[in-house]
């Protein structure tokens, strides 16, 4: 066979063997990759040799990505759950206490203007109790004017009716003192439990807003898991597959290389073998 | 029981002064007496109070509204005296007051 038919057919072999069907079934691959399917075929004879490493390395992290959202999501997909029912008991909760300090505020409010009526009332006593010891004071005035028995006995129901008044007047002002004290203390406790169901508001809104939050994680949970559902699984054997058919798509690409050079040997030796026969020719045609 | 031959004496508080009114003059005494001021009167006049359907003079510094008037009387003479405070019969005085010399008159 003559060097140049020899070059052509390799040409040519080379040509159907890479270039059209390595295209085809580069794009091919690139399609099943796109519906989610990741267990293609990387062989180089289907995708040639830089698509087969191309495509050995997007199929890799591709599953690699695959498996890692699948395995967070094995890892997560209670925690939005969770959330949301701690949240909606933390705000049930926080909502029947709420409640009840509601309740309180009234009570302690009433209790405080109960307590203020009453000081008024001690009040009233405290004045009754002056006006009677100024009667008594008067009582005996008169009894000293009248003198004789009669003074003895006015003396003697003045110093009775300013005992009473005495002790009525001290009760009565400690009670009024007591009182104020009281309803002081309860308005105190009113503003407190004011602030601790202000307190309680707040956390109910916060365990609303967690419970929002909580139904958005696991919308999310739900979508990423109906979007991991549409790809193929990719396991090691797959992986192990991939590997082997990258590095025979690399024995081959070294064999190919081996092939031209092969052929630029021979294209060299033709070239010899074609010079030795000009050689000849010339030699002869001097001869003849 | 109490004399009251023995008790000749009442306190009162006038300022931050107490003094002693003798029993045999008090008349009676007075809560928060109504005063009526008296034009262009001068201490010891304080104005007038009415005791019984009588118009009694008050004595006083007039400085500020009593908490008391003590009426008192000596002889016919009647007037009122402006206190702070009535403390009570007692037996030994410490600072008497001359009720005939106060009742003179301003």
């Amino acid at each position: 066979m003559r060097p140049s038919k020899v070059r052509a057919g390799v040409r040519r072999w080379v040509i159907d063997r890479w270039a059209s069907p390595a295209g085809d079934g580069l794009l091919d691959a690139l399609r099943a990759v796109a519906r989610g399917d990741l267990t293609v075929d990387p062989r180089p004879e289907r995708v040639g040799p830089s698509g087969a490493e191309a495509l050995s390395t997007l199929v890799k992290r591709v599953g690699a990505l695959v498996l890692a959202a699948r395995a967070s999501r094995s890892l997560h997909d209670a925690a939005p759950a969770a959330l949301a029912a701690a949240s909606a008991r933390v705000g049930e909760a926080a909502a029947r206490e709420r409640v009840s300090l509601e309740r309180a505020v009234d009570d302690l409010a009433w209790a405080a203007g109960r307590a203020r009526e009453l000081h008024a009332v001690a009040e009233g006593v405290v004045d009754c109790s002056e006006r009677s010891a100024l009667v008594s004071l008067n009582a005996e005035i008169e009894g000293l004017r009248a003198g004789g028995e009669a003074a003895r006995g006015m003396s003697l129901l003045g110093d009775e009716l300013r005992r009473l008044n005495q002790r009525g007047a001290a009760g009565a002002t400690s009670l009024a003192e007591g009182l104020t004290e009281l309803s002081a203390a309860l308005d105190a406790a009113r503003v407190k439990v004011e602030s601790a169901r202000e307190a309680l508001r707040a956390l109910s809104d916060e365990a609303a807003r967690a419970a929002a939050a909580a139904e958005g994680a696991r919308r999310a949970e739900r979508a990423l898991g109906e979007a991991l559902e549409g790809w193929s699984l990719v396991d090691d054997e797959t992986a192990a597959r991939a590997r082997e058919l990258t590095a025979a798509a690399e024995r081959l690409a070294g064999e190919a290389a081996a092939l031209r050079a092969r052929l630029g040997a021979v294209d060299g030796a033709a070239k010899e073998e074609l010079a030795r026969a000009l050689a000849a020719l010339r030699e002869a045609a001097g001869e003849g | 029981m109490t004399d009251p031959d023995a008790r000749r004496w009442l306190r009162v508080r006038v300022g931050d002064r107490e003094r002693e009114l003798p029993a045999r003059s008090l008349r009676a005494v007075l809560a928060s007496p109504r005063v009526t001021a008296v034009p262009d009167a001068t201490a010891p006049l304080a104005g007038l109070v009415v005791w019984r359907g009588a118009v009694v003079e008050l004595l006083g510094d007039g400085a500020r509204p009593p908490a008391a008037a003590v009426v008192l009387a000596d002889g016919d003479r009647v007037a009122a005296l402006a206190v702070d405070a009535v403390e009570g019969f007692v037996d030994d005085p410490h600072d008497p007051v001359d009720v005939p010399a106060l009742l003179v008159g301003p």
